[in-house]
């Protein structure tokens, strides 16, 4: 995975993501929207065979780099709440 | 609110289970992450010494390519790409032959593998079909790779899910006319009006074709928008669970990755 | 009266008085074995004419005689043939069953069921699926569809890629195609099985969903799952052989097939001839590239007088090679060595290329529906059902409604049925399996009787507001490959006489700025951009051209000057820019004898 950043401002940012396509940055942005201090989140996709995806992101002046982080450490989180959740499941079937 | 999972039927290669209290954006990214990037290892190249068989060679290496080979620890191989070595190594590649002379019909059992912990995941996948005097002799190297990739290397072949629904039924006049109408049958009468069991309600395909009959709109059939009935099938190369919580922790490794990134900037 | 003229094949040979009794009485006798079956007789009363025909190549089809309102193929005869008393050519033989030509169909009254019969019918058919042909009887439930449209899939029936013979592997033919994994239709009529298409297959039964994606099915495209494609979804391969021969000439030399020496005329490099044995045939399973050599011939040189370079007649023989064709690649798949009907050797290379479907690729169902790749969508942004079914093949549904192609709408639920039940679906015209049969047999299965299933989009994971219709239908590879038809050219080869580009894709040809395009530019006054067409991008010359008498004049390269071969005259002779087309013209002209001249005016 390989990030570039396009370009940032104090409210906007940018980003473009190597390697990856919706299954990350779907659930990334619906993170990043349960946030209130995020005013737009949305990704971009030019096209489906040639994806090199451009994540953009509206807050309200907080720094934009550490809303993503804050959406990712959820996103960390839920995963292993599945895992956790999913494995007891297994055990009790 | 905790995510919930109950499961309903779990074997080897299959498993039914409801996740609720969750986003679909999630849920959609469990399903892909099963899909399309979960590693597997599948035959990747091919040199075919001899074949005297009637299918061209192309066509024979697809078909070796879609056989599903499962690997003990996965985790111990590397894909091409990142391997440090320049032509393969017995950490990025494994060795497959095959040999055979008919009259008889090639199964995946007959494919011998180099690393005994790397089997094909059923022996009786047919390959061909050799008659008298026809020969098949080859060496096929399998690589790691990901679904997103190629088709060969995928991991969970039928996985979805639908929204679990929610049946309403307010004042019944008990005419009956949703329960003919219900393709799967689950609705059924009782003294007071249409009722759906509740282990009938998984099996509702939301066609709504009872609130159509409905003359009344007494039934009302919505999407939970927030818990998933999942159905997962496994081809073979991991367990159906191992493949969950796999497409689970390949999604943490994506998140945990970017995060190092940004932390790095 | 007058009476009535009667024409045998087209000849006037007589005329008679009661017209409608000879008919009669011909039939009749045809019909009792006393005529030749093969007489055809129709009468034109309100013109008086008698026209009988007995040539060759007309096409006829079978129908039951009926008298006096009863058909003469009773209930009897069908058991009799049943239990293979007899045959059908024997009710021909005995006058029940009689085959009409076009002609002789225009005297027909013809029913289509018996339960229609009236005195007044002369004919009924033996089945009514019967008045199609051949191709449209491939066509599942045409009955449903409006007609062009049944046509136009009875055309595609006979372009697609399958599997046309069973010695594929031991035939050089100069192009064939083969499906790889060709599936007998789940949607089958009678005319198919009675052709034996089963086992020639020519198409794939494809899940397919109708509804719009991102806008790639539009007028008319597919878009296509990339997994099913990885999966070998229509892949097929294009086998093209190359022939070369060991010709004989007058004088007695003759070609030969050998790795050319590097001073022979034309040879290329020794990099050229790296794959060819010592046969000079290449090996089979070798890669073949565009331009690559496959067979290495030498001929001897075409004028006896031509090399004497030195003085010497040296016998310089000339490459003549046979290559892959410039827009081709593949892989050799068999090399044959035999004799030619002269007694000379002939080599034939069959070269295989295996085309799995791209963008541009055109593919079509039995009902005219052709349409185009237009994306190839990965298999987890497909839209998915609760049991991760995943559509093959996404259809525009605009295709729908203007077309009318209902039949193709049942043949997708046929083909859902029938996948469900593990059985085939007879589509018959006329007599198919009825809408009400198969809808009851999607509700018994668990699926809703209208087709529609609940979808989830695969990109964003929210259910799809609207249900969508899908079913299984039997798509056919058509064999217009966009590797096959793609072409380009800047500058490249010109002909001979004109000088203008080659025509031609296999020349490398340009594309025709024609007549209508012309008067394109001449509507938008572009002046210049039409010159540009005409003269820069394609034969300009400027020739010189003398003002004294009008013909083309030459320029003396030694004396570096121009000079008129008529007037002889140095001056006053100025270039002229035109085409060479022109030129070829006046060149032309004066062959005849008559003088083309140029008068010229100063440029404005």
């Amino acid at each position: 995975m390989e990030l570039k950043i396009l370009n940032k401002t104090d409210y906007e940012i940018n980003m473009e993501i190597h390697g990856e396509d919706h299954t990350l940055l779907n659930v990334l942005k619906s993170i990043l929207l349960e946030d209130s201090r995020v005013e737009i989140a949305s990704y971009d996709m030019k096209h489906v065979n040639v994806s090199e995806p451009i994540l953009y992101v509206k807050t309200d002046g907080t720094d934009q780099v550490t809303v993503i982080k804050e959406a990712l450490s959820k996103l960390i989180s839920r995963c292993d709440e599945f895992n956790e959740v999913f494995s007891e499941a297994v055990k009790a079937c | 609110m905790t995510m919930k999972v109950d499961m309903l039927e779990l074997s080897e290669r299959s498993a039914r289970f409801v996740l609720s209290n969750t986003t679909p954006a999630f849920a959609n990214s469990i399903r892909r992450a099963m899909l399309a990037d979960v590693p597997t290892f599948a035959i990747d190249d091919l040199n075919i010494y001899n074949n005297t068989s009637v299918l061209y060679d192309e066509q024979l290496g697809l078909r070796l390519a879609l056989i599903p080979i499962a690997t003990e620890n996965i985790d111990d191989y590397t894909t091409q790409d990142e391997c440090t070595c320049e032509e393969g190594c017995p950490s990025c590649e494994v060795s497959i032959t095959l040999s055979a002379e008919g009259p008889k019909m090639v199964y995946s059992g007959d494919l011998i593998s180099s690393d005994p912990s790397i089997q094909p995941a059923d022996t009786n996948i047919p390959i061909i079909e050799l008659k008298e005097d026809q020969r098949v002799v080859l060496e096929a190297l399998a690589h790691k790779g990901l679904g997103k990739d190629n088709a060969k290397w995928q991991a969970g072949v039928a996985c979805g899910y639908k929204n679990l629904p929610l049946i309403r039924v307010n004042n019944c006049d008990k005419c009956g006319l949703c329960v003919s109408e219900c393709p799967k049958g689950i609705i059924y009468l009782d003294e007071e009006g249409a009722k759906v069991s509740e282990e009938n309600l998984v099996d509702c395909i939301l066609c709504k074709l009872c609130e159509e009959a409905c003359e009344i709109d007494a039934i009302s059939v919505k999407e939970d928008e927030s818990s998933f009935l999942f159905t997962v099938e496994s081809d073979g190369s991991y367990s159906s669970q191992q493949l969950i919580i796999n497409a689970g922790n390949t999604i943490k490794t994506k998140a945990t990755e970017m995060q190092e990134i940004l932390n790095n900037l | 009266m007058t009476e009535a003229k009667i024409f045998l094949n087209g000849e006037l040979v007589g005329t008679h008085n009661n017209p409608v009794e000879l008919v009669e009485d011909i039939r009749e006798q045809r019909r009792n074995g006393l005529i030749s079956q093969q007489v055809n007789v129709a009468l034109y009363e309100d013109i008086n004419e008698i026209i009988i025909n007995s040539d060759i190549g007309r096409a006829r089809r079978p129908l039951i005689i009926v008298n006096d309102g009863k058909p003469l193929v009773t209930d009897e005869q069908i058991d009799q043939l049943k239990n293979n008393e007899i045959a059908s050519e024997d009710l021909v033989k005995q006058g029940r069953v009689e085959y009409l030509d076009a002609e002789e169909e225009e005297n027909a009254y013809i029913a289509l069921y018996a339960s229609d019969l009236t005195p007044e019918h002369t004919h009924l058919e033996i089945d009514p699926s019967m008045v199609l042909g051949l191709c449209t009887g491939m066509v599942p439930y045409p009955e449903h569809n409006a007609a062009p449209r049944n046509t136009m899939g009875a055309a595609m029936v006979k372009q697609c890629v399958g599997m046309s013979t069973s010695n594929q592997k031991l035939r050089p033919d100069t192009r064939a195609h083969v499906l790889h994994n060709p599936q007998k239709a789940l949607t089958k009529t009678q005319p198919a099985d009675s052709i034996h298409f089963d086992e020639r297959p020519a198409g794939q039964n494809f899940v397919v969903a109708v509804m719009s994606y991102e806008g790639y099915n539009i007028e008319d495209a597919l878009v296509f799952n990339k997994g099913s494609i990885e999966r070998g979804l229509a892949r097929s391969h294009f086998l093209r052989t190359f022939e070369g021969e060991e010709r004989r000439y007058a004088g007695g030399q003759e070609d030969k097939f050998e790795i050319p020496d590097s001073d022979y005329r034309g040879a290329r490099g020794a990099e050229a001839y790296a794959n060819l044995d010592e046969d000079g045939l290449v090996n089979p399973e070798t890669v073949a590239e565009p331009n690559d050599v496959l067979i290495g011939k030498t001929s001897p040189p075409r004028f006896l007088e031509e090399q004497s370079d030195f003085g010497l007649a040296v016998e310089q023989r000339r490459e003549s090679a046979i290559t892959m064709r410039s827009n081709e690649k593949g892989i050799v798949d068999n090399v044959i060595l035999t004799e030619s009907i002269n007694g000379t050797r002939l080599a034939k290379v069959k070269v295989r290329d295996q085309r799995v479907p791209e963008i541009g690729d055109k593919f079509a169902s039995r009902h005219g529906q052709k349409g185009v790749i237009g994306l190839i969508v990965p298999y987890q942004d497909m839209p998915f059902t609760e049991d991760g079914l995943v559509p093959d093949l996404i259809v525009n549904p605009h295709a729908i409604p203007s077309r009318m192609t209902v039949g193709h709408v049942l043949e997708m639920i046929g083909g859902k049925v029938g996948s469900m039940e593990g059985r085939r679906v007879d589509a018959t015209a006329f007599s198919g399996e009825s809408e009400e049969e198969l809808r009851n047999g999607l509700r018994d299965y668990g699926f809703s009787h209208t087709g529609k299933e609940v979808f989830t989009d695969g990109v964003t994971g929210k259910k799809i507001q609207a249900d969508t219709f899908s079913g299984v239908i039997l798509y056919q590879k058509l064999h217009h490959m966009v590797a096959s038809k793609m072409h380009a050219r800047s500058r490249g080869p010109v002909q001979v006489l004109t000088r203008q580009p080659t025509e031609g894709r296999a020349r490398e040809g340009g594309l025709r700025f024609g007549e209508m395009e012309r008067d394109v530019m001449i509507g938008h006054g572009a002046a210049m951009a039409l010159k540009e067409r005409l003269m820069d991008e394609s034969d300009k010359v400027v020739q010189l051209v003398c003002s004294n008498c009008g013909m083309i004049a030459t320029y003396d390269r030694k004396q570096k000057m121009a000079f008129c071969s008529n007037c002889e005259s140095e001056t006053d002779i100025y270039p002229v820019e035109m085409s060479y087309a022109f030129k070829l013209l006046l060149d032309e002209i004066k062959s005849l004898g008559v003088t083309p001249r140029m008068g010229l005016e100063d440029a404005v």
